[in-house]
């Protein structure tokens, strides 16, 4: 997926999905995976700070990309998890990887000049696999279709607990 | 504050050392990665042989169409013109570009694709993403809140 809205969206769907089976992923925690759709794009933190020249002056070469890789998103998710109060630990642990493992893998679709994704299973492997370069960063339509998605889950939702209510309402 | 408290305070400084070792890792094992790495400007101007026969990544603004010539950079005072040679794409000035290729001599890319980025592409990317970004820090703000006592986030009931 391109743009991080087209990530959001399909975190929220996928997380309504999910809450279809299990209740407790409700509102808060939808909220939860959609933080974790934006983690691996923590590395696009080079825009405003330049890897290169901030490493200039530090005296020691980084790269911010290394956020982007399972490495690198693994550690901010455990950071993540440290933030929240321990009896929700689990919990965010498991959405935010969710959400943070729909961003990789979508981003792993991308249209590269190479034909090779990026180094998605760093550090454990430096493997570039094959891209399906199926979209560009700039490209609209993973947007829309993301929205699109988001939309249909949202209205299922909504018939699920309209159902609900009347099979509840024919009980009492 | 609890010792429970300090305890991940203290893990959560060890976890953003160990990210920033890895920011590190990351850049000193960059020649092991297949399809080549953006190289560092600076290495690019100063360095430049290191790269010869290496394929590399490359983005920047067309500022000449034949041959295409481009500034690898992000400003003008930290970038280097590099010749894109062997792509067919008919570029304009001020196109911005991303090319895979080899680095030759003379500072020259012997490029195996070139994509174009459009401008208007790149503003919808940005302001789209700006968007999603206020829209989950508004969900945080409204969903989360920090806990004074426990010393971390809990949802809201």
């Amino acid at each position: 997926m391109p743009d991080l809205m087209a990530h959001v969206l399909l975190a929220y769907s996928v997380g309504m999905i999910l809450s279809w089976r299990y209740q407790w992923v409700d509102s808060r925690y939808l909220t939860v995976m959609m933080v974790g759709a934006l983690v691996p794009d923590l590395a696009k933190a080079d825009i405003l700070l330049d890897s290169d020249l901030l490493g200039y002056a530090i005296g020691i070469a980084f790269d911010w990309f290394a956020l982007h890789t399972l490495g690198g998103v693994l550690l901010s998710i455990l950071i993540g998890c440290l933030l929240v109060v321990r009896t929700e630990r689990k919990r965010v642990f498991l959405l935010l990887s969710i959400g943070a493992s729909s961003h990789l893998l979508t981003d792993a679709l991308l249209i590269t000049p190479s034909g090779l994704a990026y180094p998605i299973f760093w550090p454990i492997a430096y493997n570039q696999p094959p891209s399906a370069g199926l979209y560009l960063s700039t490209d609209v339509w993973p947007a829309v279709v993301a929205g699109l998605l988001a939309i249909a889950v949202t209205a299922i939702s909504r018939m699920r607990d309209e159902d609900t209510e009347v099979i509840e309402f024919n009980h009492d | 504050m609890r010792v429970a408290s300090l305890l991940r305070i203290f893990l959560i400084v060890v976890l953003l050392v160990a990210q920033f070792g890895l920011l590190v890792f990351f850049e000193s094992s960059s020649s092991r990665f297949e399809a080549g790495v953006y190289p560092p400007i600076d290495s690019m101007k100063n360095n430049y042989q290191e790269y010869y026969g290496k394929n590399v990544n490359v983005a920047g603004s067309v500022i000449h169409t034949d041959p295409i010539i481009i500034s690898y950079g992000y400003s003008p005072e930290n970038s280097v013109e590099l010749r894109i040679a062997g792509v067919d794409e008919r570029v304009h000035l001020g196109d911005s570009v991303r090319v895979y290729g080899r680095v030759e001599s003379d500072y020259t890319i012997d490029g195996k694709r070139l994509i174009k980025v459009s401008r208007t592409g790149q503003f919808y990317m940005y302001s789209i993403s700006l968007l999603a970004g206020f829209w989950v820090l508004g969900r945080v703000i409204r969903d989360w809140k920090f806990d004074i006592k426990s010393v971390g986030f809990k949802p809201e009931r």
